[in-house]
């Protein structure tokens, strides 16, 4: 699931407890649930080091430096 | 030959049939100098005068447009020819006003505009969402320059984790828009959540390969949503409108895709916090209703462990009085009978001087009659017995 995905379910599953009745096994559930998620959003937002690349027409890719604020090429 | 004759309202009818029909009448561009302009209402009434005719104009709304034209201006208008029934006039319905003499080139580009537009290539059906987040974001534009660094410096401020994959190109001169569709197609292959395409400000002619047919064709086209950050604020290109959202500056398409990590992060927890406090209600409830249950079942089950004490204590008592009765009938009873045992024990008899009789094999003799004389019989006694011979026998006749 894509990070949007991720955002929309626990929002449903938030909502879901808000407005209905649920049963103590579907909280139980639902919770499971927003954890699990929560914890796989958490995993792709404490992520410290993206990468950054040049890619060719062929879809060949070469990871730059940008980290100095300067790069090959600048 | 028969002879018509109209009415004035069939052949009015009749001739804005003819003006609704003609394409050629329809969304076209007029060049000519503005007349006679006047003001009613927020419309503009005017005429455009040619070097040998004119033709009525109406411009509506003209209190909401950037340029309003004044008497002569030389300028080109967009619109409609269409034949007003009312006053049996023909008037030209402006949708757009520019002034002219800003070269061919502009002329061509309003066209091409225009041609685009019709084919639906900027039309709002067709534009996808953006991502809420971009994890990995692909940009096509030079590798040198504010641009990139402006790009890269605010996405990973906002969140670290994400992936920047550039498509170099030059982003002016010949070739350029060329190298920015070729960057557009590898960038919906290769596999990003989004595309930026980025220009720093520039002239016109800076911009150009932004307002090309190609560039444009090929924003269309993009599966990936594109946004367009070309230019200043101010200024409009073909990829902007082609594109599914436009950013007045690449900082700003950086900020549309990527947001603020930490500010995501509180926003899970605070959600994640919500769903807490949901579950613990319902557990609350749930265990306020176990509580009431049991407390329930208990009040049932003691009620009824009570009734069978209750039950189990009166017939212990009914057994006990029972037993008692029984026991008391079986004591009398015996005691009775000890009576009747001791009332006929023969040794009480013998003791009173009675003797019992009884023949040589110790049979009783019960008679007289049974005896013979000088037979030998056995008397006992209550001490002993006695052996004695039967002398002489007396019957008694009642008997």
């Amino acid at each position: 699931m894509t990070f949007e995905q991720y955002m929309k379910r626990l929002e449903e599953l938030s909502k879901k407890l808000e407005d209905g009745e649920v049963t103590l096994d579907e909280s139980i559930a639902c919770f499971e649930e927003s954890v699990k998620i929560s914890s796989e959003c958490m995993k792709i937002l404490k992520e410290s080091k993206g990468k950054i690349v040049e890619i060719k027409k062929n879809l060949e890719e070469v990871v730059l430096d940008f980290s100095d604020g300067k790069t090959n090429g600048l | 030959m028969r002879e018509m004759i109209f009415s004035v309202d069939k052949i009015s009818d009749y001739i804005k049939d003819i003006f609704e029909s003609d394409a050629t009448l329809h969304d076209i561009r007029i060049k000519g100098e503005v007349s006679n302009y006047s003001e009613s209402k927020s419309n503009a009434y005017f005429v455009l005068k040619g070097s040998r005719s004119q033709i009525n104009c109406v411009y509506f709304a003209v209190d909401l447009r950037d340029y309003v034209p004044k008497n002569g201006d030389s300028c080109i208008a967009r619109g409609s020819v269409t034949y007003y029934k009312a006053a049996g006039k023909v008037s030209f319905y402006v949708t757009d006003i520019q002034p002219a003499g800003m070269g061919d080139a502009y002329l061509k580009l309003l066209q091409l505009k225009d041609r685009l537009e019709r084919e639906g290539i900027f039309d709002e059906r067709h534009k996808v969402g953006l991502p809420y987040f971009a994890k990995r974001m692909g940009v096509i534009t030079s590798k040198s320059g504010a641009v990139i660094h402006d790009i890269i410096k605010t996405a990973r401020k906002n969140y670290p984790g994400v992936d920047i994959v550039l498509y170099p190109t030059s982003v002016q001169g010949s070739g350029s828009a060329d190298e920015i569709a070729e960057g557009l197609r590898a960038m919906d292959r290769a596999g990003v959540d989004v595309i930026v395409v980025a220009r720093g400000g520039g002239s016109a002619e800076d911009l150009a390969a932004y307002n090309t047919e190609t560039v444009a064709r090929v924003v269309f086209e993009c599966k990936t949503p594109v946004i367009s950050a070309v230019g200043h604020e101010t200024d409009f290109t073909l990829c902007d409108l082609a594109a599914d959202a436009r950013a007045a500056t690449p900082t700003a398409a950086a900020q549309m895709v990527v947001p603020d990590a930490e500010m995501l992060c509180e926003r899970i927890l605070g959600t994640l916090g919500h769903i807490r406090f949901r579950v613990t209600g319902v557990f609350a409830r749930a265990h306020g209703q176990l509580k009431s249950t049991l407390f329930n079942m208990f009040n049932v089950l003691g009620g009824k462990l009570e009734a069978y004490a209750m039950r189990i204590k009166l017939r212990g008592e009914e057994i006990k009085h029972k037993a008692e009765n029984t026991f008391n009938a079986c004591e009398a009873r015996h005691a009775g009978l000890l009576t009747k045992i001791e009332a006929n024990n023969p040794l009480s008899l013998l003791k009173k001087g009675y003797g019992f009789v009884s023949d040589e094999e110790g049979r009783p003799v019960t008679t007289a009659k049974a005896l013979k004389s000088g037979q030998l019989i056995n008397i006992a006694f209550a001490d002993g017995s006695a052996e004695a011979e039967v002398k002489k026998m007396e019957l008694r006749s009642e008997i």
